[in-house]
């Protein structure tokens, strides 16, 4: 679906190619021939969905992920196991971003085979630019500069390039954490150190 | 030559001193440049408590299957108040533990504070670090996450093949004992339940025994001198005991700070902290912890018999340094141990990278 | 010791060590007495631990008959087909897919990637299989390593045809 997208021209889209199909104009044997050259499409070029933002992310952190980033599941959409395509039922498989997109859900629900991050990406970002910036993932990072969805004090655009999970607040680099866990909990460190210490001061003061 | 026993055994074991005199009132420490080091191996100890106790604490949440592993843990670290510290704790004083105890064996090495009356010292103090070590290898599997669980699966492959160079029945023991420390070809349910049985019950029962004889000897022998020019003698109590604390506390101090700021698993990439399903792909960086990285560098350039043969050798060095080391000047002592020492960092830190360079 | 000493710095020994004291007393105490949750909270957790209890299910199902049998039950002949493989579990415990070859021949193939373990797609990526991971490709007939960072074959698994259908059985 989303390479059919890319190598078409700017002219056609989705809707004109599902406009073609559902045209009352065709007839039913060419109807039926455009929808099953539609969904060869669909099933032949759905296995690299998003691979640019992991190749993205992991250029930039240096280091080696996998699609549990974004995705219910460590192999990504394709496949049968719970948080995979193949394991959703007919119901379940309409909340994918993708068909709720196609429907122009006003509210977006949670799509079973997106994680926590994958969601609110979509939320935030909507699905268009999100497919848009499959060719730019960059334009990714520069929408995330202002949010920060587990509140770990680190932009979920830094976490993108530290190749850190935007939804785990234990999950960032230690340099980074350390220093936003400093200035969160201030008060009680200085506090720590301040009575230890003079506890100690005040216990070498007994020696003879 | 059964006298020539029973005076080596009185030269070791002095228990005349012991009286309240002795081991309370008169007792003194030499003061001198390197006072210092005596400091170490009471911080292992004092690391060795907060394990203790963060490890009781953690006990009562942490579930040993490995349906629940994981999500106990889970539950801990993102649901329990205060279970993020206690595991971090926990966590960070291992490793402060076993860097102490390092530390503390070069310096006794260095010394030369291993001689009569002091050798039996020496040899529960390796013990203790090999079974401190053990406590390393058995509590990193029971978090069951990909890390945990691949890195043992190559902790126990090295173990299972450690003796197949040699010849005959000799090959038996490497796969016996990985196959029983395993409780099976595999890591199972029944490598966790052995794991936890030995991280929460058997090896701290053995550490405690060989701890009381350890300190029991100390007390008894006091603070070695021989090798140092100490200038003059300070009272243990209150002294001595207070720059103890002090130091005690000051260590508590860091690791709470550092527990409280830096997830110790913030090191790691998140795919390795996943939970470990079976039939899942394996992560990129499966390593040991880092106080292993000195034994595993090796392994993955240099031939396994060499290494296995080596740390052999290295260990029984160390263990019976007493006799081996005897006649061994302090100078070269002194040269041993910084070479040593620059071996391990250098291989710790860089290791990966020196192996990367070398598989090129 | 210093009795002046002593007085003057025994308060602040004592407040100090009741500071600290209370502090990491009132953690612990919030820490025995565990959280409280919201309902949404336990029930995802709930969920969470249904996922394992599930997976975990199945999974010594499998085992069982595992041991029970020597020969288990894959597909039918005709279910097979050319460019995407049926996926199940062999006699291990790891997954592995079954393709109709030429001359309509099963072939069995651990899908277990020998790079680092991934589980190789079932539809056939340009006639060959491919592994996601890392990108390596092997080929269906031999399991032989074609491309990419794996560089040992995938292992064909045994199997009988019987009244056209498919068992896998133990490896002797």
């Amino acid at each position: 679906m989303y390479r059919l997208l890319e190598n078409d021209t700017k002219g056609v889209t989705l809707n004109k190619v599902k406009g073609l199909i559902t045209s009352a104009d065709s007839s039913l044997a060419l109807r039926m021939t455009l929808l099953v050259i539609f969904l060869f499409f669909l099933n032949v070029t759905s296995a690299f969905a998003f691979n640019e933002f992991q190749t993205f992310i992991e250029q930039k952190s240096k280091k080696q992920l996998n699609c549990a980033y974004c995705h219910s599941h460590v192999n990504g959409p394709n496949g049968n196991e719970a948080g995979q395509l193949g394991s959703l039922s007919e119901d379940e498989k309409q909340l994918t971003a993708y068909n709720q997109f196609v429907k122009s859900n006003k509210e977006l629900v949670d799509s079973p085979i997106l994680n926590e991050f994958g969601n609110y990406l979509v939320k935030k970002l909507g699905y268009e630019k999100i497919t848009n910036a499959q060719n730019d993932p960059s334009l990714l990072v520069n929408e995330l500069n202002d949010l920060d969805l587990d509140h770990d004090g680190i932009s979920d655009a830094q976490e993108l390039l530290d190749g850190t999970l935007p939804n785990d607040p234990l999950d960032g680099s230690p340099v980074k954490l350390l220093i936003n866990n400093l200035k969160k909990k201030w008060v009680e460190i200085i506090f720590q150190i301040t009575m230890v210490l003079l506890l100690i001061v005040s216990l070498l003061r007994f020696r003879s | 030559m059964f006298e020539k026993i029973i005076q080596n055994l009185k030269d070791r074991f002095p228990v005349e001193k012991i009286n309240f005199e002795n081991f309370v009132l008169k007792k003194e420490v030499p003061v001198h440049k390197l006072s210092w080091v005596y400091y170490l191996g009471g911080m292992t100890m004092f690391c060795f408590l907060i394990q203790v106790i963060t490890g009781l604490l953690l006990l009562p949440y942490y579930q040993s299957n490995i349906i629940n592993a994981y999500q106990s843990i889970e539950y801990i670290t993102y649901f329990v108040p205060s279970g993020f510290l206690v595991r971090n704790l926990h966590a960070w004083s291992s490793s402060f533990m076993i860097f102490f105890a390092i530390i503390h064996l070069f310096t006794v090495f260095a010394t030369k504070s291993y001689q009569k009356p002091r050798e039996l010292t020496w040899m529960t103090g390796v013990i203790l670090l090999i079974i401190t070590l053990g406590f390393g290898f058995t509590g990193y599997l029971l978090p069951w996450n990909q890390l945990s669980v691949n890195a043992t699966k190559v902790g126990m492959e090295i173990l299972q093949s450690s003796t197949s160079f040699l010849p005959g029945i000799f090959k038996l023991p490497g796969e016996f004992f990985a196959t029983n420390l395993r409780g099976g070809a595999s890591i199972t349910q029944s490598t966790l339940s052995r794991f936890f049985a030995l991280h929460v019950v058997i090896l701290p029962f053995i550490f405690l025994a060989l701890i009381m004889i350890h300190l029991f000897l100390v007390q008894l022998h006091g603070m070695s001198k021989e090798n140092f020019k100490v200038q003059r003698y300070e009272k243990f109590f209150p002294n001595f005991f207070i720059k103890d604390i002090a130091i005690w506390l000051f260590l508590f101090l860091v690791l709470l700070v550092i527990a409280q700021t830096i997830p110790y698993d913030s090191f790691l990439s998140y795919p390795l902290k996943a939970q470990y399903i079976d039939n899942s792909p394996t992560p990129a960086g499966i390593k040991p912890e880092w106080y292993f990285l000195f034994l595993y560098y090796p392994l993955e350039v240099l031939p396994k018999t060499f290494v296995i043969v080596g740390s052999f050798i290295v260990f029984i060095a160390i263990l019976f340094t007493p006799i081996f080391f005897k006649k061994v000047s302090i100078k070269f002592h002194f040269l041993i141990v910084l070479f040593v020492f620059a071996y391990l960092v250098i291989s710790t830190v860089w290791g990966g990278d020196i192996v990367q360079i070398i598989r090129k | 010791m210093n009795r002046r000493n002593f007085l003057r710095w025994l308060p602040v020994a004592v407040v100090s060590f009741i500071a600290i004291t209370t502090n990491l007393l009132s953690k612990l105490w919030a820490y025995i007495l565990g959280p409280k949750l919201t309902a949404e909270q336990e029930a995802k957790l709930i969920e969470k631990k249904i996922q394992n209890l599930e997976r975990t299910v199945s999974l010594e199902k499998l085992r069982e008959e595992r041991l029970l049998k020597n020969k288990i039950f894959i597909c039918n002949l005709q279910d097979l087909k050319k460019k995407e493989g049926v996926s199940f579990v062999d006699f291990n415990l790891k997954p592995a897919l079954a393709f109709k070859g030429i001359n309509d021949e099963p072939i069995l193939i651990s899908s277990v990637c020998t790079h680092l373990g991934c589980t190789v797609q079932n539809k056939l990526n340009k006639g060959r299989l491919l592994c996601p991971c890392h990108i390596s490709y092997f080929e269906l007939e031999t399991g032989k390593a074609l491309e990419g960072p794996a560089k040992v074959p995938l292992p064909m698994v045994p199997f009988v045809v019987e009244d056209e259908k498919v068992f896998i059985v133990k490896n002797v």
